[in-house]
């Protein structure tokens, strides 16, 4: 099973979202990091189908998605970053609809919405009108929406927006282990979401992919780049306007710890630290541009 | 089918949809009734201490009862007793027109005042000009059907003098009508313009309630969710349409079916029966009774708001702004009642007519092609607009939901 992205293009009149764009997804978890603007939305809304590219195609185990249509639809699962409800209905008559555009059987669907709302610890708030769930409920019935059918292809854009860091937690559980021998793409500015759980990465930039591969490898492309070094806070200012300062700890009164990015040690005394995925983000994309995220 | 039944929940869980819905049902029985506080009739047995003047059911009730004598077929002795009457009554109390009398004189006139405007339209000079009841000869007046029949010619011929083949049509049309007409008091002309205005509310309603079917989906982004499941494209468009439709069937059918109630039960069973042409003009060419105009303009109004649904459907499949979709729909809807105040009636009356819903109007509505003589003549050939309404509502109904679906499928893909 692949989905494969084949120098796919997206061009609007005064600016091109995603620029000659190839990708090969396989199963299990893929994280696709990028700064506001990058071109994620426009790539997984294309590869949702609901966006045809201005070039290139996208072809689910070599056929092209828009060939497939219904068949493709049936295999996928998709919460988009930002979507509607209808305030009216409950969290169960907004599950049962979808899952009646999905085409599943009634019996499946008392079954599986039961299970999913389980899942999202949301059952106390099945009778529940949507207009009055908070918004961290509200992203938890948008990824059960999108779980209802068991998809081959699950795609979640900013799933984690709005969720506590226990119902993150939790969140990653579930996708760890419904990944199993399936596609999920999970688009993110939230480094940690992904650093862990997917075991492969794309990053976009400009419409770009500047970088894939495992989480492993692309953490690796940063080793003798992350430094770590103390220093009193008179000097710190300097440093600050100087360096790609990731991280920033106070050492008692008069001095902090910092963790900065570069080609070599810059501060006296600094000692190289283990990198993260997140230190690859902010070297590509810079702290300040990365942080607008 | 569990998808449709859900997409209707869907819609009428909606609390914009319940209130509009709830307005159109109440709008169906006030229109019914406020053209009861209309009638106004002389009390015909007045004694010191009661009312001079009726109103409302009152006077429905006195009506009947004064024009008892007329009811029925409405024979030639019937047209000459009236003629007679009129003329005795304008001599002996030494007037020349009724509104000179007193009430009392009057209320000796107004068992036979329903047949006055008939005779006068009937007896009309050659040129179109209403005859004064007071220059005819009750004698020797000559057949009133015959008359009626001459003077639709002299009209077709004045009004359609370059298109003989209107005139030739509308003659067809005529000679179908039934004849001798029959009257008993009941239903008003203005309750029956009411059914017109009825519609108009009606199909304001379900505008409101169609224009986000597709349009809010894509302003919320719920649309994109929905887009992506196995049905999610045009097998939901269809569903959408179907339960639209039937939203705004059921909410027309309910709403003029309280109407047609209502009617009947406060202006009496018997008046149905009456010709159209005892009510509006003796030359009408419609061969129906009140009820049969009634449930007509009835029909006809579902088919054109189901024409005109489909329209506000499509619209709303191509804005991705519900206040939009909905100002634009309210918009082409309603064109032909706003052309209607802004053109001459002989043009409007035409445009109007490519509209799917071009028969619902204010002055310009289905109910005014069905009583009057309005064609389209393009060389030999004379459509009635009636018919060219209907016809264009009919085949306008697949068009639009075809374009719908093919709008919807291909929404945001661009």
């Amino acid at each position: 099973m692949e989905l494969r992205v084949e120098h796919v293009s997206k061009k609007y009149a005064d600016k091109t979202a995603v620029n000659d764009v190839s990708l090969t997804l396989t199963p299990g978890i893929w994280g696709l990091l990028g700064a506001n603007g990058a071109g994620k939305t426009t790539l997984i809304r294309m590869i949702a189908d609901i966006l045809k590219p201005t070039a290139g195609e996208i072809l689910y185990d070599g056929i092209p998605i828009a060939t497939l249509d219904a068949e493709y639809r049936n295999l996928f699962g998709y919460l988009p970053q930002e979507f509607g409800f209808y305030p009216e209905f409950t969290v169960k008559d907004y599950l049962e609809y979808v899952a009646a555009l999905k085409g599943l059987t009634k019996t499946h669907t008392r079954e599986k919405i039961e299970e999913l709302l389980e899942q999202m610890t949301l059952t106390e708030v099945i009778n529940k009108k949507i207009r009055k769930l908070s918004g961290g409920m509200k992203r938890r019935v948008g990824i059960s929406q999108a779980l209802l059918n068991d998809p081959e292809i699950l795609i979640l854009d900013e799933p984690t927006s709005g969720l506590d860091p226990g119902e993150r937690i939790r969140l990653r559980r579930l996708l760890a282990e419904f990944s199993k021998g399936r596609i999920v793409l999970i688009s993110t500015h939230i480094v940690p979401d992904v650093e862990y759980i997917a075991a492969k990465q794309a990053i976009m930039r400009d419409g770009k992919i500047v970088l894939s591969g495992t989480t492993e490898e692309l953490v690796r492309k940063m080793d003798g780049k992350v430094w770590q070094s103390t220093v009193d806070n008179e000097t710190l200012a300097r440093y600050e306007q100087g360096l790609k300062i990731v991280n920033l700890k106070n050492e008692g009164a008069e001095e902090t710890q910092i963790r900065y990015l570069g080609e070599r040690a810059v501060i006296a005394g600094s000692k190289e630290a283990e990198p993260h995925l997140e230190d690859l983000y902010l070297w590509l994309f810079g702290a300040k541009e990365g942080g607008e995220e | 089918m569990r998808l449709l039944g859900l997409e209707i929940k869907r819609v009428l869980m909606s609390r914009m949809t319940r209130i509009v819905l709830g307005a159109a049902l109440f709008f169906s029985f006030l229109l019914a009734y406020i053209p009861v506080t209309f009638v106004y009739c002389r009390n015909p047995q007045v004694v010191i201490g009661d009312k001079e003047y009726l109103t409302g059911f009152e006077a429905i009730r006195a009506e009947k009862q004064i024009t008892q004598g007329i009811s029925g077929e409405i024979t030639q002795e019937k047209i000459v007793y009236a003629v007679a009457c009129y003329q005795d009554c304008l001599k002996r109390y030494g007037v020349d027109y009724t509104y000179e009398l007193s009430d009392t004189a009057k209320r000796e006139l107004d068992p036979v005042k329903y047949l006055f405007h008939g005779i006068r339209e009937a007896y009309a000079t050659e040129g179109g000009i209403a005859a004064d009841i007071m220059d005819l000869e009750a004698g020797n007046l000559g057949d009133f059907y015959a008359a009626c029949r001459k003077h639709l010619t002299d009209i077709m011929r004045l009004e359609q003098k370059e298109h003989p083949a209107a005139g030739r049509n509308a003659e067809a049309l005529y000679g179908k009508v039934d004849m001798p007409f029959w009257y008993a008091y009941g239903v008003s002309a203005d309750a029956i313009e009411y059914e017109g205005l009825l519609v108009l509310v009606l199909f304001l309603c379900c505008t409101v309630v169609c224009a986000p079917v597709f349009s809010s989906e894509y302003q919320t982004g719920a649309d994109d969710i929905l887009r992506c499941t196995k049905s999610g494209r045009r097998k939901l468009a269809v569903v959408k349409i179907v339960s639209a439709l039937m939203i705004c069937l059921v909410v027309t059918v309910i709403g003029m079916g309280i109407w047609i109630l209502a009617t009947t039960v406060f202006w009496g069973q018997e008046g149905m029966q009456t010709s159209v042409q005892m009510v509006f003009s003796v030359i009408s060419l419609v061969d129906l009774n009140v009820g049969g105009l009634i449930w007509s303009e009835a029909l006809c109004s579902v088919i054109m708001l189901l024409s005109g649904v489909c329209l506000t459907l499509f619209l709303s499949s191509r804005f991705s702004n519900n206040m939009l979709a909905m100002a634009t729909a309210l918009l082409v809807c309603f064109l032909p009642v706003v052309l209607g105040w802004l053109i001459p009636d002989h043009i409007v009356n035409l445009v109007k007519c490519v509209f799917p819903a071009g028969g619902i109007g204010l002055q310009n509505g289905f109910l005014y092609d069905l009583l009057e003589m309005r064609y389209l003549n393009i060389g030999e050939l004379a459509i009635w607009t009636p018919f060219l309404i209907m016809a264009f509502a009919v085949v306008e109904i697949p068009l639009w939901i075809g374009l719908t679906i093919r709008s919807y499928r291909n929404h945001a893909l661009k």
